[in-house]
């Protein structure tokens, strides 16, 4: 039986995860709970027609629930099933041939402010701007460093969840975000003319 | 536009494909397989590592005196590549199984790599101390002929009494004329002294091996020996 949906945004994911193994139906719940998250992921991630994103969304659930019992539990849920959802995409990239393109987004204001911290380009950009072009930017980047990007700035993301989500040691990730962040600097204060 | 009720699709869909959660031996399983592979990895390496370290501590490294040339390049020729470049592709295998595992990508690369090289290397050792180097060596040249083709045979370089050195089997031994020996191409040698043993203990008798250090003496398969060696095989 379905739980009732008041008490289903206090479940845990391993709460969710349990309940799904008991009724299939309860899988609902995961999928309710991740689905914007994933498909403004995948979006992000590939650029491409919301069409082929509903079908990749569709397909990392499908993949999801045949994987349940392959969950390692010291992992976080959310770590686990967006490590799906960035494979899932990369695959279907590779399967019909194509690089990923430009999807436009505004990114909200908290964010940007935490890119223009952590960058130290508060005074150079102006963050109305900066919203609307970051994902260029970042699109036009090598994808290694796009991942942890859009991993940490966009979707918030800590260390060691990139690690899990990406199968990279810790250090790496430390290393790849650090190129990132100067490159994305670099192309941000090239680009400045043509922002403001 | 996104799917309106994209749960009760995939619910659907799974329900139409009758698609069922794999079962949790499938996954542990596979991961006890590849740490299994990990473990297969380590001790084909360490096998390799022993190998190359036997057949390096096997050559006589004083001997590029007498075959003319000097002592880099009797190195370079003698370093044992075919075990040193298959240890060294076990190890990438190894790191790369690594990542294969459940948890394996958590590890930093160098520490991992480092860690590795660290097990290859100590279990190297113990299978050289307990003598199994020597006799993988020994059955590979038995039974493959690939074997003597790739490694440098440091029996080669004992085949050489125009150089002045000669290796084989003591075929029977006395006091006052010295000792015949039958050599690898069952060439009967009639050596004789006065030599020096290395080590200077060692009993000089039927059967036993040994590679000698000195100059022919035609006609004949006559040898005057100046160092005799007691070899171990």
């Amino acid at each position: 039986m379905m739980e009732i949906n008041s008490n289903i945004t206090e479940k845990t994911d391993q709460e969710l995860v349990s309940m799904t193994f008991e009724h299939k139906e309860n899988y609902a719940h995961l999928i309710t709970r991740y689905e914007d998250k994933l498909r403004r992921y995948i979006l992000r991630l590939s650029g491409g027609r919301v069409e082929d994103t509903e079908d990749i969304l569709q397909d990392v659930f499908v993949k999801v629930y045949k994987n349940l019992n392959g969950y390692d539990s010291n992992l976080k849920f959310s770590s686990w099933i967006y490590r799906i959802a960035h494979n899932e995409t990369i695959t279907f990239l590779r399967k019909i041939n194509r690089r990923p393109t430009t999807y436009n987004f505004e990114l909200d204001a908290v964010k940007v402010k935490t890119i223009k911290e952590d960058l130290n380009i508060e005074e150079a950009i102006d963050q109305k701007q900066l919203s609307g072009d970051i994902l260029k930017i970042i699109n036009s980047l090598n994808p290694k460093y796009k991942d942890v990007l859009l991993l940490r700035y966009v979707e918030d993301k800590d260390y060691s969840e990139i690690s899990d989500i990406l199968r990279k040691p810790p250090g790496t990730v430390a290393t790849l975000l650090r190129k990132a962040k100067d490159i994305f600097k670099q192309e941000i204060l090239k680009n400045k003319h043509l922002l403001n | 536009m996104p799917k309106e009720n994209l749960a009760e699709d995939t619910l659907k869909k799974i329900e139409e494909d009758k698609i069922k959660p794999t079962p949790r031996w499938c996954f542990a399983t596979k991961n006890y397989l590849f740490w299994l592979l990990f473990a297969v990895f380590v001790l084909f390496s360490s096998v390799a590592l022993s190998d190359a370290i036997f057949l390096f501590k096997k050559d006589n490294w004083s001997v590029h005196q007498y075959l003319g040339r000097g002592f880099f390049k009797h190195f370079f020729v003698s370093m044992p590549y075919f075990w040193i470049i298959l240890a060294i592709l076990f190890l990438l295998l190894i790191n790369y199984i690594l990542r294969k595992t459940e948890c394996g990508y958590k590890y930093d690369t160098k520490k991992a790599v480092g860690l590795e090289i660290v097990a290859v290397v100590v279990f190297a050792l113990v299978i050289f101390f307990v003598g199994l180097s020597s006799i993988i060596h020994q059955s590979l040249l038995n039974r493959t002929n690939f074997y003597d083709a790739v490694i440098y045979d440091e029996n080669k370089t004992w085949d050489n009494p125009n150089r002045g050195l000669i290796s084989g089997r003591v075929v029977s031994f006395d006091d006052q004329s010295g000792f015949f020996m039958v050599d690898r191409h069952q060439e009967n040698w009639h050596v004789f002294g006065p030599f020096r043993k290395e080590p200077p203990n060692f009993l000089l008798g039927p059967g036993v091996q040994v590679r000698v250090i000195g100059r022919m003496v035609p006609p004949g398969n006559n040898f005057m020996a100046n160092i005799v060696k007691q070899c171990c095989h």
